[in-house]
């Protein structure tokens, strides 16, 4: 057989075109006449709040190329402008979508009484209430910016929404002004004295409200808009910083915080679109005129409202974990067997108490631990100060580029370090990645490790809606792993002969080409040859080849990325052999699964990486195998449950389209089945009987 | 709670190459626990080799580490230390500089052990791997190379006996550092590293004689290195490999260039640079000593000190089967320089039985106890070279001779309390004598007060006295010697002999004969 060329352009999809497919998916869920109604809504505000975040870091960053003249051409062949043509495009597109999903979900939000109105179709009753609302809460925060030749056009921040004012002066001479509205206000109004429950945009309230705003002049047109510029957080969600230590770094200064993206509302007046177009200094392509309410992102407050319960799901409760059944010694669990954690359906809690235990404990003499994303008041930092406060030794490892709100950031490590925390603050060349907590306890039979491994971050937020796997062990091996990964990572030593763990970039991407080649050599060997891998996204093309080549060879591979994914499937001879789909549902999915048939003797691994550049050569990460036999099946029946939904599933086709998983089988909806697994294993009949016998105080 | 039963232990170790802690819970030397192992790369070979000076930010670099690896025995609750430097902080002209910065830095002190020493070290480490391996030595003979950056050491085992022990200067990275990079590069490297290796190891030939040796252990630093080019390992302790093996596999690598060795073993340049030395040291060495079977132990110094620090607080008998093999190296050096081995081991005989009556009360324990044997063993070699002022040769014999296990300052005793034996001590007339350091004047002159006498209780050199009992009292040593033989000589010499010990003990000594 003559070698296969995989790097043909054809055989992989773009990046950005994948992760806008993967929004649409999400936005798609709005139109699922089976979820509740506001959680509908909920996800058009999820996949607005997404493209602000695509536009101002991946957008940004593929103008700031283009500026700078890259002219790498990505795996699918493209250009850098290329992209942005193909990016405007779909993202046109899937505003449209948006929009129109958004009007008919208002329509029926109409049928169930949560009217939206316009100011001038109210009643007398609810005028007045708004005019008193107006003088009082509005009118005060409103500045008036009027632009001619001596007042410039002023700085617009990113993601504000706006008013643009056509005026003409008393003398007939026509000109320009700006209203921001303000932030600081809820976007959405209720109109109390209605009688029926109305809402009204803050954008009419002032609309309507502010013709003497601007003394002397005389409004003629008013229009909306928003702009969203190039951020100047961290490129977090980049890989293409390489390509922007090329740029120039004044260049760099001057483009930074440059408008990427000015939405519109739909108007005639070409006037005030062109000031607009000039002053933001946006190409037609960036330019995008919505017919209806712009920013949905404040549907999120306004479903949190009182009184919207009907039209949502039953609060979420993270369950209690099957596999810790009642309080007590956590460290003494973790000694008689592995405990493997699946959150959200089950609490994160443990987690918390592993660390805060640590921190109340006598016999422990060190606590270490990453830190990538924090939740705001974060119980764990809190547990960590007070363990140095306690004499313990305690080492964090803490990853500053990680976060938007950096200055929070460093707020926090300084109180981490004030309490006598050793804080390391990120590697000079790597972002660490890594999830993992490592506890030194000395017990009378000498130094004991207890681990907790996890595909997420420590943070007890977003534990309760990223489905994640967490595993704590006190197996020696691991441990002593464990602890040559924090001296490394502290420079106390060099990488040692890992036992158990695989680090990225020391090693992973080998130790992943070596389970795709080692399935290969099963199928040659007249055996099964079987993959399963879970992630968020796929796009790193040497990776891509091994499992075209592993395809080729006859492994069958079922990928579940959630994201963006950048191989296609059914290209003949290439990769018939492989299956994608996406889970997208309630929950978001995002634990890294990594399951190999090995000809019968299977292998199953977690992670905290992607299959992506970044994850694989420029971040610290950890893949590690999950040994014991009842995991192995209790994880291994979780990737079949994925492949067998028919719900939240979308494969992708041939042709690069995603499509809903349709069948005549019973409807299977993976996320909605594991947190009912999850409540049916704490209900009573599961516990012993001393808990049985425990009287019941007050509900959780 | 249980009452703790282990205690925690931190070896460091900072060597050429590599800064290195290891720390251990151990209840003794067959029960312990490695639960931390840090190696960090450091370049101090390098730069000390050439310019003998260690620069300021390799200094600083050094307490960093050590300040985190004061972290990390903190996160162990560490309870005891040994922190020991090697070869390049020994040659290093700015030593005292950098141990002064290391303890105002991090409270650490620093042991920096001489050549011997540190072979010792290692030496301790393979043994005790190899027995557990149950290795054995009983017959045929086994020859231990160590290879370090900075030294090479040679030691011949045979049924627990150190029958061989010789030090060179010559180590991998020295290697390198001695020819300058075009020299390296040169056409005529390999042969003329040859003949440089061949010369400086050659005499090592001659010394072994006719010693047969089956078994070779390699240990050291480049070890490892070879072991990955085998594709064995590393984890596991020890290898054997058949000699002929071992050749081929440096045949057919012999040929290849930096650039070669680089792609097929998958090496990064530096350490690819030090496998033609490395290669070509092994096969000078196996040249040398045609060995059966090869063995490579993965042991480091680290390893020693470990467990030398843990023999002696937990193992008496490793304690004493250790002290045994050194007896046995002290009696190799007597031998080679024509020793009259029986008035030697008469001499230890009388001493100990003296030593031990008084010792407790003198302040003297084991450590001294061992330094006598090996004044009493090696008092007389000096008649090798003259028999007319022999103690002066002793004593130079002794200090130009490498003594694993004795460092520099223990063997300075030995030499002086040889030369005292037979000379007296504070002699201003005697311009020749050795100076005794202020410190070292107790030591000495009770060791030489006591070997004095009981060289004179073998005045005849025919060991007449088959038994011998010792009293103490009202400041009075009774020596009852039982002898059938006429004791007249050694009665008067044992008469003079007795100020000196009077002097330094405050005892007077009396000598009886009983007829047994």
């Amino acid at each position: 057989m003559g070698k296969l060329d995989l790097t043909k352009p054809e055989y992989f999809y773009n990046r950005e075109l994948s992760w806008l497919k993967f929004n649409l998916r999400v936005l798609k869920e709005a139109m699922v006449k089976d979820t509740p109604l506001l959680e509908r809504l909920k996800f058009i505000a999820i996949s607005a709040s997404n493209l602000d975040e695509f536009f101002m870091v991946r957008v940004a960053g593929l103008w700031s190329n283009f500026d700078s003249g890259v002219e790498k051409r990505d795996a699918s062949g493209m250009s850098v402008h290329e992209q942005l043509v193909a990016i405007s495009q779909a993202a046109h597109e899937q505003v449209r979508t948006q929009t129109k999903s958004l009007i008919a979900l208002m329509a029926e939000m109409d049928a169930v009484k949560l009217h939206f109105r316009r100011v001038k179709d109210l009643s007398e009753l609810g005028k007045d209430w708004l005019e008193e609302y107006y003088r009082e809460v509005v009118f005060p925060v409103l500045t008036p910016m009027a632009v001619d030749a001596s007042r410039p056009f002023p700085f617009l921040a990113n993601k504000t929404l706006n008013l643009a004012v056509e005026l003409i002066k008393a003398d007939g001479e026509h000109s320009m002004g700006l209203i921001q509205v303000p932030s600081v206000l809820d976007r959405i109004v209720e109109v109390e004295p209605e009688g029926k429950r109305t809402f009204v945009f803050l954008e009419d309230i002032i609309a309507s409200h502010c013709h003497d705003l601007f003394k002397g002049c005389h409004i003629l047109d008013m229009v909306s808009f928003r702009v969203t510029r190039d951020s100047d957080l961290d490129l977090e969600e980049d890989d293409s910083v390489d390509l922007m230590k090329e740029v120039e770094e004044s260049l760099r200064k001057r483009k930074r915080g440059a408008a990427v993206r000015l939405e519109i509302f739909k108007t005639n007046n070409n006037r005030i679109k062109k000031f607009l177009e000039e002053n933001l200094d946006v190409t037609e392509m960036e330019v995008y005129e919505i017919n209806g309410p712009l920013d949905p992102t404040c549907f999120f407050k306004f479903i949190g409202m009182k009184g919207m319960w009907p039209w949502l799901y039953e609060p979420f409760v993270p369950q209690r974990p099957l596999e810790l059944p009642y309080d007590g010694d956590l460290f003494a669990s973790i000694r008689e067997n592995d405990i493997l954690l699946h959150h959200p359906y089950e609490s994160f809690d443990p987690v918390v108490k592993l660390v805060s235990d640590a921190a109340d404990d006598p016999q422990v003499l060190a606590i270490k631990q990453t830190l990538y994303r924090v939740s705001g008041n974060s119980p764990i930092v809190a547990a960590l100060a007070r363990a140095a406060e306690n004499g313990k030794q305690v080492t964090v490892l803490v990853e500053l580029k990680a976060r938007f709100d950096e200055e929070n950031n460093i707020l926090w490590a300084r109180r981490l370090e004030k309490a006598g925390c050793h804080v390391i603050y990120g590697l000079v060349g790597l972002k660490t990645h890594a999830k993992i907590i490592l506890i030194v306890r000395k017990e009378d039979n000498g130094i004991k490790r207890y681990l907790h491994l996890g595909t997420g971050n420590y943070n007890d937020s977003t534990a309760k809606l990223y489905t994640d796997l967490g595993l704590m062990t006190a197996n020696d091996e691991f441990g002593s792993d464990a602890s040559a990964f924090f001296n490394l990572l502290s420079g106390y030593s060099e990488p040692p002969v890992w036992n158990k763990l695989v680090m990225a970039p020391l090693g992973l991407r080998e130790k992943i080409y070596a389970l795709i080649d080692n399935e290969i050599a099963m199928v040659r060997a007249g055996r099964e040859g079987h993959i399963i891998a879970k992630m968020n996204s796929l796009i790193d093309q040497p990776v891509i080849q091994k499992l075209y080549e592993a395809s080729a060879a006859g492994v069958h591979i079922d990928l579940i990325v959630r994201g963006i994914c950048g191989l296609r499937t059914g290209i003949e001879g290439i990769s018939d052999n492989i299956t994608v789909r996406s889970i997208v549902g309630r929950q978001l999915e995002h634990s890294r699964i990594f399951w190999f048939a090995n000809g019968g003797e299977e292998q199953l691994y977690l992670s905290s990486a992607d299959w992506m550049p970044r994850n694989l050569n420029d971040r610290v990460e950890l893949f590690f195998p999950v040994e014991t036999e009842e995991h192995i099946h209790r994880i291994k029946a979780l990737l079949d449950l994925y492949l067998r939904d028919n719900v939240g599933a979308h494969m992708m086709q041939s042709n690069g389209t995603y499509r809903r998983v349709r069948n005549k089988l019973e409807p299977v909806s993976a996320q909605s089945t594991l947190y009912e697994m999850a409540q049916l294993a704490v209900t009573a009949d599961k516990l012993p009987m001393e808990k049985r016998l425990q009287p019941v105080f007050s509900r959780r | 709670m249980r009452r703790k039963n282990y205690t925690t232990f931190a070896a460091i170790h900072l060597g050429s190459e590599m800064l290195s802690m290891q720390i251990t819970e151990y209840h003794n030397t067959e029960r312990y626990k490695v639960v931390e192992c840090c190696n960090r790369r450091i370049r101090l070979g390098e730069a000390t080799f050439k310019n003998k000076i260690i620069p300021f930010p390799l200094v600083s670099e050094i307490c960093e580490i050590l300040i985190g690896f004061k972290r990390l025995m903190k996160e162990y609750g560490v309870e005891e230390y040994v922190m020991q430097a090697t070869t390049a902080v020994r040659e290093a002209s700015n030593q005292v500089f950098l141990l002064d910065q290391i303890y105002n830095k991090t409270g650490l002190v620093v042991d920096v052990v001489d050549m011997p020493r540190e072979i010792y070290t290692k030496f301790v480490a393979i043994r005790n791997t190899l027995k557990a391996e149950k290795i054995s030595t009983e017959r045929e003979g086994m020859l231990m190379m160590d290879i370090s950056s900075g030294g090479l050491g040679v030691t011949l085992v045979r049924d627990e006996k150190i029958c061989y022990q010789g030090n060179f200067h010559i180590g991998i990275i020295r290697i390198k550092e001695s020819f300058e990079r075009n020299r390296r590069e040169s056409m005529h490297f390999n042969k003329a590293l040859t003949e440089f290796l061949s010369s400086t190891i050659g005499p090592v030939r001659n010394e072994l004689g006719d010693s047969k040796v089956r078994y070779l252990v390699l240990s050291g630093t480049e070890t490892e290195l070879l072991l990955r080019m085998l594709g064995l390992d590393e984890k596991q302790l020890v290898h054997r490999i058949k000699a002929a093996d071992f050749h081929a596999f440096f045949d057919s690598m012999r040929q290849m260039s930096l650039p070669q060795l680089i792609q097929v073993y998958k090496l990064p340049e530096n350490v690819a640079e030090l496998v033609l030395p490395t290669v070509l040291l092994y096969e000078q060495l196996l040249h040398l000593i045609p060995a059966k079977e090869i063995i490579i132990t993965a042991d480091r110094f680290i390893d020693g000190i470990q467990l030398l620090h843990i023999g002696n607080k937990t193992n008496p008998v490793m304690r004493k089967e250790l002290e045994q093999e050194l007896i046995s190296l002290f009696h190799t050096i007597g031998a080679r320089y024509l020793y009259d081995k029986k008035h030697a081991q008469q001499v230890e005989r009388l001493s100990l039985i003296i030593f031990d009556k008084i010792s407790k009360a003198y302040g003297m324990g084991e450590h001294e106890r061992l330094l006598l044997r090996a004044t009493c063993i090696l008092h007389d070699i000096g008649k090798y070279i003259c028999m007319r002022s022999h103690s002066i040769y002793s004593y130079q014999l002794i200090m130009s001779t490498d003594i694993i296990g004795l460092s520099e300052a223990d063997k300075e005793i030995v030499a002086l309390a040889s030369y005292y034996h037979a000379n007296r001590l504070f002699d201003k007339t005697n311009t020749r004598a050795p100076q005794v350091e202020k410190e070292l004047v107790p030591v000495v002159a009770k060791l030489a007060a006591i070997v004095r006498l009981a060289d004179a209780l073998d005045r005849s050199y025919m060991q007449k006295i088959h038994s011998c009992t010792v009293t103490l009292k009202d400041n009075k040593l009774k020596v009852l010697a039982a002898s059938k033989e006429d004791l007249t000589l050694e009665i008067w010499t044992f008469d003079d002999k007795s100020t000196f010990f009077e002097e330094v003990f405050g005892i007077e000594p009396i000598l009886e004969r009983v007829n047994k």
